[in-house]
C-alpha cells in the first residue's frame, strides 16, 4: 500500500520512540510516585512526559541516555506543575542538622523494614529526597541528576552527601523507637541497632 | 590515604564516579584498613535496602491498564488517527486478514500482469493512424501503467515510461543514498565519450545553477551509473539536507516511446515539467527532450521536489537539446 514519505517518517519516528523512551515508564512511574505521592497525579505527570518528549523525540540524540533525558522533561514539568499549584514546598536548609547526625550505620533487614525506610526518606526535605532517589535508587550519575534538577553538580554532590547523613538519622531514630539495637558500633562509638 | 578522606568519597566511588588514579588510592586504602571496609560495605547494603524499598512496593508500579491507555494514546499522536484501524476490523486479527490480504495481492498481480500484455501488443489502429492525439495518448498511458502497490504515478506523466521511472528511482535508492550498485560508476566525460553526447558537460551546466542559488544547493557528485540495465548520467545534490537525484537517461533511440508508440515533444515544444511519480519515501519530477528524460528524485516534499526540477530544468533541457540536435 501506498505510504506517503510523511507517513514513512512517522512511523520510523514512532518505531524509535516505542524502542528507546517507552521501556523507561517503570522507571520513570517511579519518580512520578515519589514526586507526586498519589496514583492519578503520577499517571498524569508521566503521561505530559512522554507526550512532550514524543513532540521534541528529533531533538534527543540516539544513542545517549534515554532515561537521563526523559528524568530531565519530568522535573521541568513537576516544576511547572508545582508553581502552577502553588505547592512549592520551600526547602529550610538542614545543614546544622546534617552536621549533628550519626556516622554510617549499618541496616539490618531484621531490625529496619522497607516501610521505615521509605518513611525515613520521606521525612527528608524534598531537595534531598530527589538526589538520593536519583543517585542511590535509579543510578543516575551526577552530571545526569545535574541536568535534570538544573542545579551545578557541585550541588548534586553536597546535596547528596547531606541526604544521605540524614536519612542515616532518621533511620537511627526509627531503630531506637523500635527498640532496636544494643550493641556498640566499633567504629564511631555510637549506638548502633545495626552491629551483626 | 587518611580514613576521613575516604569518608568523604566513599560514595563516588559506589556511584563510580571517581577518576582512575583516586580509585586506585581508595583501593589502596581499603586493602589495609578493615574499619573501612565495614563502612563502604554498609553503605553499599545501605544502597540495596533502599532500592528494595522502591522496588518492592506495589504502589511504585505501572497499572497495567495505565500502561495500554498511555501506549495507544501516544501512538495516535505518533502516527495520527489515520492509523487506528475501525471498530470493525480490531475484531479481525492474524489469519484471516492475512489470506484477505494475499487473495487482494494475487488479483492485483494478475490485472497487472494483463495490463502488461496488452502493452506489449502494437496499438491500437486508431491511435497509430492518428498520428497519437497527445492528451488521448496521455490518458490511455496513465489508465495502462497502473504501477505495483509501492509506486503512484501521478496522471501529469506523459510519456515517460512506468520502468525508466522505476529506475530512476532505484538508482537514486541505491546509488546516491546507499552506494550499493551491483556495477561501479564510471567518470560523466568518459560516458558522455562512450555512450551518449548529451552527458559531456552536464556536470558544469548544474553546478553553474547551483552557484547562482544562493547557497541552497550544493554540489556533491556525479558520474554515469547502471541500474538493472539502464544507463544514466547521475548528478547529486544537496538541498536543505536532502539528498536530490538529477538522473538523466536516453528514452529510445528513434526518439519514440516503444510501449506507446507515442512521439516524444519536440526540442522546441514548450518545457514541461512534472511530478510523475512517487515511491516509498521518494518523490519524482521529470521533463523530456526529443530523446531523453530527466527524472529528478529526493526525499523532498513533492512540491519542493518539483520547485528543484524546475529551478534546474530550463539549463538542463537547453543543453541536452543543443547536444541532441549537434547529434
Amino acid at each position: 500500500m501506498f505510504r506517503s514519505a510523511r507517513q514513512v517518517k512517522r512511523e520510523d519516528q514512532w518505531a524509535a520512540f516505542e524502542g528507546e523512551a517507552l521501556p523507561c515508564l517503570d522507571y520513570l512511574y517511579r519518580i512520578a510516585m515519589w514526586l507526586t505521592r498519589n496514583h492519578t497525579e503520577a499517571e498524569d505527570i508521566v503521561q505530559e512526559t512522554f507526550t512532550e518528549a514524543l513532540k521534541s523525540f528529533h531533538r534527543y540524540e540516539p544513542g545517549t541516555n534515554c532515561r537521563a533525558w526523559l528524568v530531565t522533561i519530568m522535573y521541568h514539568l513537576n516544576s511547572k506543575r508545582l508553581r502552577a499549584g502553588s505547592k512549592l514546598r520551600l526547602v529550610y536548609d538542614s545543614e546544622i542538622r546534617a552536621s549533628a547526625t550519626a556516622a554510617y550505620i549499618l541496616p539490618t533487614p531484621q531490625g529496619i523494614t522497607d516501610e521505615d525506610i521509605l518513611s525515613a526518606l520521606h521525612a527528608l526535605p524534598v531537595q534531598f529526597q530527589e538526589v538520593v532517589v536519583l543517585s542511590d535508587v535509579e543510578d543516575m550519575t551526577y552530571k545526569e541528576i545535574s541536568a535534570a534538577l538544573g542545579v551545578p553538580i557541585g550541588t548534586v554532590m553536597s546535596r547528596l552527601h547531606r541526604g544521605r547523613k540524614l536519612l542515616r538519622a532518621e533511620l537511627l531514630t526509627c531503630a531506637n523507637e523500635h527498640g532496636i539495637g544494643r550493641a556498640r558500633d566499633e567504629v564511631s562509638g555510637q549506638a548502633s541497632p545495626f552491629a551483626g | 590515604m587518611e580514613c576521613s578522606e575516604f569518608d568523604d568519597i566513599a560514595d563516588l566511588y559506589l556511584g563510580d564516579e571517581l577518576q582512575g588514579e583516586t580509585n586506585h588510592e581508595v583501593l589502596q586504602h581499603l586493602e589495609g584498613c578493615a574499619a573501612c571496609r565495614r563502612e563502604l560495605a554498609a553503605r553499599r547494603e545501605f544502597r540495596a535496602r533502599l532500592r528494595a524499598a522502591f522496588y518492592g512496593d506495589a504502589a511504585f508500579s505501572v497499572r497495567p491498564e495505565f500502561e495500554e491507555r498511555l501506549r495507544a494514546d501516544l501512538r495516535s499522536k505518533a502516527l495520527g488517527p489515520a492509523i487506528a484501524r475501525p471498530a470493525l476490523f480490531r475484531r479481525i486479527n492474524g489469519w484471516p486478514v492475512a489470506i484477505a490480504a494475499s487473495l487482494l495481492i494475487a488479483v492485483g498481480i494478475g490485472l497487472f500482469t494483463l495490463q502488461q500484455r496488452r502493452l506489449s501488443q502494437p496499438p491500437p489502429a486508431d491511435v497509430a493512424t492518428t498520428g497519437g492525439d497527445a492528451r488521448t495518448a496521455a490518458k490511455r498511458n496513465v489508465e495502462v501503467s497502473v504501477p505495483p502497490a509501492q509506486h503512484q504515478e501521478s496522471p501529469g506523466v506523459r510519456n515517460t515510461s512506468f520502468a525508466l521511472s522505476e529506475a530512476a528511482i532505484g538508482d537514486h535508492r541505491d546509488c546516491a543514498i546507499k552506494f550499493n550498485l551491483a556495477e561501479d560508476p564510471i567518470d560523466l566525460e568518459e560516458a558522455g565519450r562512450k555512450y551518449d553526447a548529451a552527458f559531456t558537460n552536464l556536470t558544469s551546466v548544474v553546478k553553474t545553477r547551483s552557484e547562482d542559488s544562493a547557497g541552497q544547493f550544493e554540489f556533491i557528485e556525479s558520474h554515469s551509473c547502471v541500474f538493472k540495465g539502464q544507463r544514466f548520467a547521475h548528478v547529486v545534490l544537496n538541498h536543505r539536507g536532502s539528498v536530490v537525484s538529477f538522473l538523466i537517461a536516453e528514452r529510445e533511440q528513434d526518439g519514440k516511446n516503444t510501449r506507446t508508440g507515442q512521439a516524444a515533444p519536440p526540442n522546441d515544444a514548450r518545457l514541461e515539467v512534472v511530478a510523475c511519480s512517487s515511491s516509498g519515501q521518494f518523490q519524482v519530477s521529470c521533463f523530456e527532450t526529443a530523446r531523453h528524460v530527466v527524472f529528478v528524485v529526493s526525499d523532498l516534499r513533492e512540491a519542493d521536489n518539483l520547485a528543484v526540477a524546475r529551478a534546474f530544468a530550463p539549463a538542463l533541457h537547453e543543453h541536452i537539446a543543443r547536444s541532441e540536435n549537434t547529434a
